[in-house]
């Protein structure tokens, strides 16, 4: 996977996250990053604790002034295995995700 | 049973008893908040105990608390993550040249080869000024998220005051460790 792809990715999954579709990429990093392993379906919010791995990920964040929201997609299977949403963030509108 | 053999050693009884006096002084003086937290700012040791007949003649030095500190233990590895000692936080000033203080620092941090020093430099903080190393983590040339080492140094005092060590050796097996 490249970065162009892990961008393409990461635009396509705003909508199942409710981001707002007019978020552009404002950033891209390559990083190490932990993930726990839960019962947890959502790749959101606080896990609790338990066993971790680590995974080889591109973290894309789409934001528009101070508001934003960063998806890690793992680098090896290409899926969204975190999302994460800057404090104070946007007001999201359910209906159209925007 | 003897007071002594009523506790777990001469030592005991006689910490008991002056704790006992005190607090009884300090309640005739007005003195109850002193009273009730004695013990959290004094300290007995013992510096001998000797028979003496049916007695046994127990010399204790009395210590005060100086400072608070601060220990954080992983609870699976029992590595430090990090400690914190506040008195030797104050007072701080510019005194020792930069390279000194990260020699000094790298002394605490024992970085290892895969770190990288990620800033280093004076600056003030809550009103103190304090001399702060930080070093980043890259495995395979990819920065390593939420890793790092920083050391926290009292130029004055030549002395480093905080240590925090988040650090891993990234696990990228499909298989889930503890940590």
């Amino acid at each position: 996977m490249n970065e162009a792809d892990a961008v393409a990715i990461a635009a396509r999954a705003r909508s199942v996250h409710n981001v707002p579709l007019h978020f552009i990429p404002v950033a891209v990093k390559k990083k190490i990053i932990e993930l726990v392993d839960s019962d947890q379906a959502s790749v959101e919010g606080t896990p609790g604790p338990g066993p971790v791995r680590d995974v080889v990920a591109w973290l894309v964040t789409f934001g528009e002034s101070a508001e934003g929201a960063e998806f890690a997609i793992d680098d090896k299977t290409g899926k969204v295995v975190r999302v994460l949403r800057t404090a104070g963030s946007y007001a999201v509108h359910p209906e159209n995700g925007d | 049973m003897t007071d002594t053999e009523k506790f777990k050693s001469a030592f005991a009884a006689a910490d008991k008893f002056y704790f006992d006096h005190l607090r009884s002084a300090l309640m005739k003086m007005g003195q109850a908040g002193a009273a009730s937290s004695a013990r959290e700012h004094l300290r007995l040791w013992k510096v001998s105990e000797e028979k003496d007949g049916p007695d046994t003649v127990v010399k204790m030095k009395l210590t005060q608390k100086l400072t608070d500190y601060r220990l954080r233990l992983n609870a699976f590895t029992l590595e430090t993550v990090s400690w914190y000692i506040d008195f030797l936080a104050v007072e701080g000033d510019r005194s020792m040249p930069e390279d000194e203080a990260v020699q000094l620092a790298e002394q605490i941090a024992e970085p290892p080869q895969d770190a990288k020093l990620k800033e280093s430099g004076y600056e003030i903080v809550g009103g103190r000024q304090i001399f702060r190393a930080v070093w980043s983590h890259e495995y395979n040339n990819l920065p390593v998220e939420g890793d790092f080492i920083e050391v926290l140094i009292n130029a004055k005092a030549r002395r480093a005051f905080s240590y925090a060590r988040f650090w891993r050796t990234p696990n990228l097996s499909d298989k889930s460790v503890q940590r």
